[in-house]
């Protein structure tokens, strides 16, 4: 290991089960680790709201290796084990800490640590330590304590929102030898509660629990926890093992990160997860539209969970959307724990000034795509309370803000005017063609709640919507065969992006900010975001000319990019470029391509990952109740088998160039319509295997 | 000799003779060492002011004054020289040429104070440490840093994007936070504040000098470069040198070329 590498390694190999995540840091005092406890959704106090950081419960001393160390960690994604070997170089070469990790997959919150190393028992530092001082980075340190008797250590850091606490214990066995060692058995065991003392109260309660099976009856039963979420989740590309690596450690970090059996009924994996600091665990798009779509497929309980986040704040939303000067819900671009926009308003920008960052109050389609969100989950997901309680409100509120945002120009035309769309390098556009596309499909969702329940509002609200959605400008140019991204685009400045250099590029900090805002540069997928979300919304035939029309100018200066080209490229059947966008989305954290991996990983690209591989390249969408698949697999590919949920049955899904197998193992039986219509369509009994070859362009069924 | 440690004061008579005075006593105060004044005398020079008595070395001797001025640096128990350099301008040498030897020979830090330099310091003291993203440039400094560390000194990074060191991505404005953070972090001086700017590096810098105020102040410049002020080599330097508001301390590395200093900024591991 690279010195470099260390606090993107902690990042790479965090562990967590939901309800808390510690990032991998070695179980030594380093001065360049950053160890850190969160809890997906608890919040501090800041100024802007961060993470709040837990006690640490991973260090085990502050003694150093004699003349440094040789470190290997090891992440075993199938068990869910971090292991780390250290190795002194002094006075001989001898193994110096050996240790195996996990947050156990079946016990919420129950964190276990096996280390060996070669110090005095009393070099072993407590079970628990507080997290230190964060003023550093301009951040309040929480209030913190720490407490221990009768061999139980118990530690809690707590805001207004809440506390994380912990209780822990552990065994030191001194070791046989002539040199000093020590065997440790620490078991430490994590709680939110509404006060210090109830929250520790409850850690010290399922301490004594966990103590009371041990510490292998606890890996056993972990080891089986995950075993049973692979049998679940999974992909394999056969023919590219180091791809599959990538979409198993997407995988692996989003069952490690999102409360996976529904015990958290309410929460958001932030733009990083709780894996670091970075972006302070704020909540953005990234949730409902990258994210939240891969966990309905692989973690149904997960994808609710997301969506309840934003349920149960409707109310703040309808506050802001009131703030405003309009009617309904409008949900904020950053959001922490009670709802509010958290987004800053400024940030420093390359010149020792200030840059008001505007995505707060502009960047308004979030409210779409939350419905589109809910939309997605109802359709994916047969969860009965959601499509009844849940998701009537947030799309029937999030329609009524757009109907009354939207005006009505001289043309008789609908317009939104002075958005930010995607494409973050353009501020203040009108007539974004993502937002309005996405506005058009979410006043469509709202009128049907409103037809189908009179009680969310008066039949001739619907009928406005639906005259609303008709009349909304979307930016297509019949000239064109595809929509022009905001009015005005095309007579930007025409510089294509390759006289910058090779993308990913942050065109904004090579060019200036204003700059970039004057040429036709864009960051991220903005039209073609509407092409991979809302397909049927779109004109026929406009896919091909917008992929060739935006991409000469798409920089991917955002890690949101690559995955979601990736997606719709395979969908147009251009795989070897689907290919190259998909690598740098699959080795985005691995390789710190961004550079900021440290502060934590993207969870927006892992799900955009995952998303290429489901929409993109096999081509998984519902149709009804049935499940429409039309697989673009590349000639280099074998074949890509994933196991996923669809309609609440569990499926394992194989696809090749020239074949596709699908075989229902759990649940009761399922249509499936393979190829671009309903004529390729059979059934599927548990069990069974229903086989589909392609001859030529078209797919028909096979024996 | 107390055994504290010896700041070396070198001076002419000259006009910045009180500046580097001034400079070398808040220099060794803060280090607890003690101020060694080292009075170059040329023969129509106006000698040293009224009660400063030091190491005399005669300009007109066998040994060239540079040479003596090194071997003096050389010595076990100095820890720092400070020098005056004349205002010149940008692209012509910097400094004089005994100043200018001693800058390019010396194998210890060297405090030179610019023509128009403010030498007083209120306080704990606020150092700005511009970094190009060469980790085994900055890993020069790490001795001086934790001097500075040890001392109170606050210190704030500044890098100036350049095209190699520019992240591929960026999330969003304040996506610069984290991709700061993780620099300073692998330049070794985790914790620190980081400013990242874009534009012409010695200018950024004097920027970030002259737009700080109060609390924000900067009272020092510590930079490391590879001694080699010929011309082409060291711009950011020459520039610092000559129109820097506040001193700068030089921090001498062994890197002499590109070759031997391979530049990897966060993000560029692929």
């Amino acid at each position: 290991m690279e010195e470099r590498q260390r606090r993107v390694l902690e990042s790479l190999t965090s562990v967590g089960d939901g309800l808390v995540v510690s990032r991998g840091a070695t179980e030594i005092v380093h001065r360049g680790s950053r160890p850190a406890s969160r809890s997906p959704g608890l919040f501090d106090d800041g100024e802007v709201p961060s993470l709040l950081e837990g006690p640490v419960w991973t260090t085990l001393t502050t003694t150093q290796p004699p003349g440094g160390a040789d470190e290997d960690w090891c992440l075993d994604l199938y068990s869910g084990l971090l292991h780390h070997r250290l190795t002194a170089s002094r006075p001989r070469k001898q193994p110096w800490l050996t240790s195996t990790r996990f947050v156990s997959s079946v016990r919420p919150g129950v964190c276990c640590l096996r280390s060996t190393l070669a110090v005095s028992p009393g070099d072993v530092e407590p079970a628990l330590a507080l997290p230190r001082p964060a003023g550093s980075h301009g951040r309040p340190t929480a209030l913190a304590r720490l407490t221990g008797s009768t061999g139980v250590v118990t530690g809690s850091t707590w805001s207004r929102h809440g506390t994380l606490a912990a209780a822990g214990t552990q065994t030191l066995v001194p070791t046989a030898g002539p040199d000093p060692g020590v065997e440790v058995t620490r078991l430490v065991v994590y709680r939110t509660g509404p006060t210090p003392e109830a929250a520790e109260h409850r850690a010290r309660l399922a301490l004594r629990e966990a103590r009371a099976i041990g510490m292998d009856g606890l890996l056993d039963e972990h080891r089986r926890g995950w075993r049973q979420r692979w049998v679940g989740a999974d992909v394999e590309v056969a023919g590219d093992p180091d791809l599959t690596l990538s979409l198993r450690f997407a995988l692996f970090h989003l069952m490690s990160g999102c409360p996976v059996d529904g015990r958290r009924p309410d929460c958001a994996l932030g733009a990083r997860g709780a894996t670091g600091p970075a972006y302070h665990g704020h909540v953005f798009w990234d949730t409902d539209v990258f994210v939240q779509p891969a966990l309905a497929a692989f973690l149904p309980a997960a994808a609710r969970a997301t969506l309840l986040y934003r349920y149960n704040r409707l109310d703040a939303a309808r506050r802001i959307a009131a703030d405003h000067g309009r009617r309904g819900a409008r949900f904020p671009w950053e959001s922490a724990a009670d709802g509010d926009d958290v987004t800053p308003r400024w940030a420093p920008d390359l010149h020792g000034g200030r840059i008001p960052i505007l995505t707060g109050e502009l960047e308004e389609h979030i409210s779409a795509d939350v419905a589109w969100a809910a939309a997605h989950y109802r359709d994916w997901v047969p969860d009965e309370d959601f499509a009844r309680r849940v998701a009537p409100p947030l799309l029937v509120e999030t329609a009524r803000y757009w109907a009354s945002r939207i005006e009505t120009g001289e043309d008789g035309a609908g317009h939104i005017s002075h958005v930010i769309g995607p494409d973050e390098y353009h501020e203040g556009v009108d007539d974004n063609a993502y937002t309005n596309l996405m506005v058009r499909r979410n006043l469509d969702l709202g009128a049907e709640e409103l037809e189908r329940d009179p009680r969310l509002g008066e039949a001739s609200e619907a009928e406005h919507w639906r005259g609303l959605a008709r009349t909304l400008v979307t930016g297509f140019r019949p000239d064109w065969g595809g929509y022009e991204q905001f009015t005005g685009w095309s007579e930007l400045q025409d510089v294509p992006v390759a006289t910058l250099g090779r993308p990913p590029l942050a065109a904004d900090l090579l060019l200036g900010h204003d700059q970039t805002g004057r040429t036709r540069i864009i960051k991220q997928a903005d039209v073609l975001m509407a092409h991979h979300l809302i397909p049927s919304e779109l004109e026929p035939g406009a896919l091909e000319v917008d992929i060739d029309r935006y991409l000469p100018y798409t920089a991917h200066g955002s890690s949101l990019s690559p995955a979601i080209h990736a997606s719709v490229l395979a969908r147009a059947g251009r795989t070897d470029t689907a290919l190259e966008l998909l690598a740098i989305a699959a080795r985005l954290d691995l390789d710190d391509i961004t550079g900021t991996t440290s502060g934590g990983l993207h969870t927006a690209t892992m799900g955009g990952l995952l998303q290429a591989m489901l929409f993109g390249f096999l081509g998984a969408a519902p149709r009804g109740p049935r499940l429409g698949l039309e697989p673009a697999i590349p000639r280099r590919w074998r074949e890509v088998t994933l196991r996923m949920r669809f309609g609440g049955r569990l499926l394992a899904l194989t696809a090749a160039p020239s074949h596709l197998r699908v075989k229902l193992c759990q649940g009761e039986q399922l249509g499936v319509e393979v190829g671009p219509g309903p004529d390729v369509t059979a059934t599927a009994a548990a069990g069974t295997i229903l086989r589909f070859e392609r001859r030529d362009s078209t797919w028909e069924r096979a024996l | 000799m107390t055994g504290r440690g010896r700041v070396l004061a070198c001076v002419d008579g000259g006009p910045s003779t009180g500046r580097v005075l001034a400079a070398a006593r808040v220099a060794a105060d803060l280090l607890g060492a003690d101020l060694d004044p080292v009075l170059v005398v040329e023969p129509d020079s106006p000698g040293p002011p009224p009660g400063v008595r030091g190491i005399e070395v005669p300009a007109t001797g066998q040994e060239s004054v540079s040479g003596v001025l090194l071997d003096l640096l050389s010595q076990p128990d100095v820890i720092l020289a400070v020098v005056g350099v004349r205002a010149t301008e940008v692209g012509a040498r910097p400094a004089g040429h005994v100043a200018l030897a001693l800058l390019e020979g010396a194998d210890k830090p060297i405090l030179a104070v610019p023509p128009r330099a403010r030498v007083e310091i209120t306080g704990s003291p606020s150092v700005l440490v511009p970094l190009d993203g060469d980790e085994t440039t900055a890993s020069g400094l790490d001795p001086v840093l934790r001097t500075l560390e040890r001392i109170g000194a606050r210190t704030r990074v500044l890098h100036v994007l350049v095209t190699p060191t520019v992240p591929p991505m960026s999330d969003s404005p304040y996506d610069l936070e984290s991709w700061g953070r993780e620099f300073a972090d692998r330049q070794g001086i985790p914790g620190s504040e980081v400013n990242v700017r874009a534009g012409d590096p010695a200018q950024e810098i004097l920027s970030a000098v002259t737009s700080a105020a109060g609390e924000d102040r900067v009272d020092l410049i510590t930079i490391a470069w590879g001694c080699d002020l010929s011309p082409g080599r060291a711009e950011v330097v020459r520039t610092l040198l000559s129109a820097s508001p506040i001193p700068v301390l030089l921090v001498p590395t062994s890197i002499t070329g590109p070759e031997s200093s391979p530049t990897r900024p966060p993000g560029a591991g692929r």
